[in-house]
Parts: C-alpha cells; structure tokens; sequence
C-alpha cells in the first residue's frame, strides 16, 4: 500500500511538471497545444538514448531532453504562430501525429512498438534511486522546481507581456512588444520544461513505448490544467492530485477493462465540457472578466 | 507507372472524403469562428446513424444513408444550439468553445466505443462492391461513388451560397457578422443552419467510409484535424480552397507512399502542411486570420 502511494505521488510529480508547463502556454498565453505528450515523449526517447547509446547519466539526460523538447518546439511554433493561434491547434497536433510516427516507425533508433528497456536508474549525489520513495522526492523536487522556475517567469516582466499578449494582441503590438516572438519564446520554455517531466518517466519506468505519448494522453494533460485553473500556478498540481486517483478510484469498482478505459475518457470529456459552464477557469482560477461579445 | 495511375485513383477517392469532411468544416470555421473539432464526433455518428438504420432497423440502404444525413445535421445543429450557444451567452472565449468542443469529441467517440465496441461495423453495400478495373487501376463502384458525392455536394453547396436567400446569409454573417445584424440578420440562427449544413456535408463521408470498411468511433478525429488543414492550406472562408485543400491531401499521402515508406503516410500531410504555412499562410485563396480576430 505504501509503495502504492509512493507510485502516485511519483506521477503527480511527473503529471504536475507537464500541466504547469503546458499551463504558460494554454492559461498564462492563450495559446492551445495537443502536442504536450508528443513533447513528454520527446524527453524520455531523448534521455532514454542519451543513457543508452552516449552513457549520459540522469542529469545529462534532462539537459538533452530539455534541449530536444524546445527545439522541436520551435520547428512547429515558428511556421504555425507567425500566422495566428489557430494555425498553433492544428500544427501542434501536427506535431503530435508525426512524432508519434518517428516512436513507431524509426525502429533502428526508437525500437518501434517494443520500446526501449534497461534505462539506467538515477544518480544523486551518487545515491542510486532506486525505489517508489526516493524517487518520490527527487519527482516533487523537480515539480517544485518548475514550479519556482514559471513562478519566476510569471511574474517578471516577461510575464505581464504574455498576459498582455492573450488579452489583446494588437495593444501589446502598440506598445511595441513583438508579439510573435513573445509567443514563439513562450512555446519553446513551455516544452524544455515539459521534456523534463519525459526524462523523469523514461528513468523511473526504465521501459518506455510509444503508447505512453499518445493524443489521448496530450488531452489529458490539458484536461489537468483546465480542471486545476489555467493561470494559477498550483492549479495543475490540484489537477493532478484529482485527476490521477481516479483512475485508481475506479479499479475499486469491478468493472472490466474494456469499459474501464473509454470510461476514463468519458468522464474526462464531460467535465471539460462542465467546467466551460460552471467554471472556465478551474478549481483554483480566479474568474477573469468575460467577454462582452 | 501502373503504381502511380493506382495511388491517384485512390489519392482522388481518398482526397473526395476529405474534401467532404473539409468543406463542411471550413463553412463553419469561416462563418462562426469556431475551431469545432467535436465536426469528428458528427463523422463518426452518422456512420453509425447509417448503421443502426441498416442492419438494427433493417432499412433498405439508400434510406438508411438519408436517416444518417438528417441525423447528422441535427446532431451538428444540437451541438451549436445546445454546448456554443449556451457557452457563448455566458459570455466564454473562443478557447472555452474549442475546449468544450474538444470535452464533446473525446465524450461521443468514447460512448460510441462502450455502446458498439472498438471493432468496426461492416455494413451490407451489395453490388456497391463489385471491382470496376479501368486499365490498371482498381477501384470499386462504391470508391467511384465518393468522388461523384464530393463533386455534388460541392456543387450543391455552391449553389445553396450563392443562390439562396439562406446561404447568402450565410455568406454575409461569414464576411461580416456586425454588418450583417446591422440589417437584420438573426446571427444565431444563421448558425444553426450553417451548422445543420456543414454537418451534413460531413456525413456522406463518414458513412462511406463505414460502407467501405466499416464503421469505427475513433476515426473522426483524424479526418477532422485533415480537414482543419485542407481548410488552412485552402485559404480560411474559401469553400473552393477548402475541396481543393481535402483532394490534395488525400493526392499527397497516396502519392507520397510511391517514394516513401507507407508507414510515414499520415506523417506526409502534416509535414507539408508546416512547410506550406511558411510559404503561404494565406492558402490557396483565402484570407488570413489575424491574430485579432482570434
């Protein structure tokens, strides 16, 4: 049981880095992506191979998933932002489908479906983490470093400009931010900081397979940032916190897998849909003013 | 070259559904604005719709095929109605209309998925199957019916825009909603209708495909994220753009297996698509979208 809960809070950790990462984009930017898990996915093959094929150790990994993760990022964000926020939707999942087809189908790199096994487990400080509950710690660190880290860029300069961005693009212009590239910048943070969470998966698992990347699971992610409270920095962790039991809530009601799953994704749709009504900026969001159109 | 004729025959056929899909979800993109990719859910209903008609309630097929448009429509206009129109008197932003949109998608396509199971439905197309072999190309009536339904629907849509007093409404709340209120027109209600359209306009091509390989609830989302490209490469509010957009995507995955591995096919499409935008982010012939009017 203990181990169990140890499991959970590693991946409220790994879950928390993705949705506050993903949050500068979709709540501080107003810029929408379904390209976060192919980011996270980028991070773990990066660090993966970076441990298989170079030898890099845990740390040197993360430094190269962050690195591929933004790079990636702004291969998608330069073209597609330049024109207008729509164009991000539809590039990201873009993005999302070809990365997904990179995992399966560049097998003398990725392994294709059988993945990439024997991923080394981390050193810190040259103590092997090797359990559910040292990694507990080194997971919330992490999160707890993003989470200072968009703290910081939130409420910098830097920060304003982006709220500034999402409100009205035409008066930030005016008062002669560049626009285009305050968004492309955001973009490419949001995903090395995404590709972090990827490189803490690949080391913790130590198996990784395409089907941890998936539309599905980029839908997810945001669904935590939504659920949580765009533009609060705590509200992807609530999000994680909730949204992770409940799949762990439902094993306890027998029902078989097969409904299990497409339950899940129920349940994930109908509150999106709920919180648009009820609560659009989420569990912990203060309400913004709305629209007057 | 015998390999070449047969990947732009099934190019074209392939390229005619999404050019249904893609024309139906650029007039609702170009006149309310909103990024509906729940359009997904609409396709994969009325294959369903389809094949309840048929095989559950034992209609004969062409009358099951017209149940499924209807249904489709009213699905389409329920949505705006019931989910948009709702959010949008609250007052929500267009990124609240697209999460809800995407909340509905993921909603539908997973009750389908636990009502009908993952596996695909087959449906009974009789002699629709039989193998037409022009030269060296091999097709079947039922892929030569696709491409004849994309050419009509287009032509009809065509016609309803520019003849009708309803679809010139619907061009004036496209081109202009406040000047269209300014004289008069009911924007909700021009919404409704341009949702039953574009709804329908998507369901021929979500039960064909169902005739052709049966009927599957995750597939949808595909064919819709295809169409929002063919809309964008098209040009935003062009409806000739949007069919010219779907038909030369389905050309480019199949003609792009000749030189490359067919496992990168669904690569192919969004890979251009990016370089595409580079060169001309305003489509073929369409208006950009400005950051503004986001």
């Amino acid at each position: 049981m203990a181990a169990y809960i140890a499991h959970y809070l590693v991946m409220v950790g790994i879950y928390t880095i993705l949705a506050t990462s993903l949050n500068l984009l979709v709540g501080y930017s107003g810029i929408f992506s379904l390209a976060h898990a192919a980011i996270y996915g980028i991070g773990a093959y990066a660090s993966a191979l970076a441990a298989l094929k170079l030898g890099l150790g845990f740390w040197g990994g993360l430094v190269v998933a962050a690195m591929v993760g933004a790079l990636a990022a702004a291969l998608v964000a330069i073209p597609s932002l330049r024109v207008a926020g729509d164009y991000y939707i539809v590039a990201s999942f873009g993005l999302q489908v070809v990365i997904l087809t990179v995992f399966i189908n560049w097998t003398s790199f990725t392994n294709g479906h059988a993945g990439l096994p024997g991923i080394p487990r981390p050193y810190v400080l040259g103590l092997v983490i090797d359990d559910p509950f040292k990694y507990v710690v080194l997971s919330l660190a992490l999160a707890a470093l993003t989470y200072l880290i968009c703290l910081r860029l939130t409420g910098s300069a830097f920060g304003r400009t982006l709220r500034a961005v999402r409100e009205d693009e035409i008066a930030a212009a005016a008062t002669g931010k560049n626009v285009v590239a305050v968004k492309i910048t955001i973009t490419t943070i949001s995903s090395a900081l995404g590709a972090l969470a990827g490189s803490l998966y690949a080391h913790y698992i130590t198996y990784i397979n395409p089907t941890s990347f998936t539309l599905d699971e980029s839908i997810f992610i945001t669904s935590l940032v939504i659920l949580g409270g765009t533009e609060r920095l705590a509200g992807p962790f609530v999000g994680a916190l909730i949204l992770l039991a409940v799949p762990e809530a439902l094993k306890f009601l027998a029902i078989p897998d097969t409904v299990a799953a497409p339950m899940r994704q129920i349940l994930y749709g109908a509150l999106l849909i709920l919180f648009m009504f009820v609560r659009p900026e989420g569990i912990l969001g203060r309400p913004r003013p709305r629209s007057v159109a | 070259m015998d390999l070449v004729l047969q990947l732009l025959a099934t190019g074209l056929v392939v390229g005619s559904l999404y050019a249904l899909c893609a024309i139906g979800w650029g007039l609702i993109y170009g006149t309310t604005l909103h990024f509906h990719v729940a359009h997904g859910a609409v396709f994969a209903l009325a294959a369903y719709y389809a094949y309840v008609a048929q095989k559950l309630l034992h209609l004969p097929l062409i009358l099951a095929v017209l149940v499924a448009i209807l249904g489709a429509a009213a699905s389409g206009l329920l949505i705006d109605l019931l989910l948009y129109q709702q959010l949008e008197r609250r007052g929500a932003f267009r990124t609240s209309i697209f999460i809800a949109s995407l909340g509905l998608l993921i909603l539908l396509e997973n009750v389908i998925a636990i009502v009908f199971t993952p596996d695909p439905m087959r449906m009974d197309i009789g002699a629709l199957n039989t193998a037409v072999i022009i030269g060296p190309v091999f097709l079947t009536y039922l892929h030569i019916l696709t491409v004849v339904l994309a050419l009509v629907g287009y032509a009809a849509l065509m016609v309803f825009l520019k003849r009708s007093r309803w679809g010139q409404a619907i061009r004036a709340v496209s081109s202009a909603p406040e000047m269209a209120r300014t004289v008069g027109i009911d924007l909700d209600r021009v919404h409704l209708l341009t949702y039953a359209v574009g709804s329908a306009l998507a369901a021929p091509a979500g039960i064909l495909v169902a005739m052709d390989v049966g009927a599957e609830p995750f597939r949808g989302t595909r064919f819709v994220l295809l169409a929002s490209v063919g809309v964008i490469m098209g040009g935003i509010g062009s409806i000739p753009g949007a069919m010219l957009g779907g038909v030369f995507l389905g050309l480019l995955e199949n003609l792009g297996i000749w030189k490359l591995p067919s496992e990168w096919q669904s690569a192919i499409s969004f890979g251009v698509f990016l370089v595409f935008i580079v060169l001309r982010p305003r489509g073929f012939f369409g208006r950009t979208i400005h950051g503004a009017e986001i």
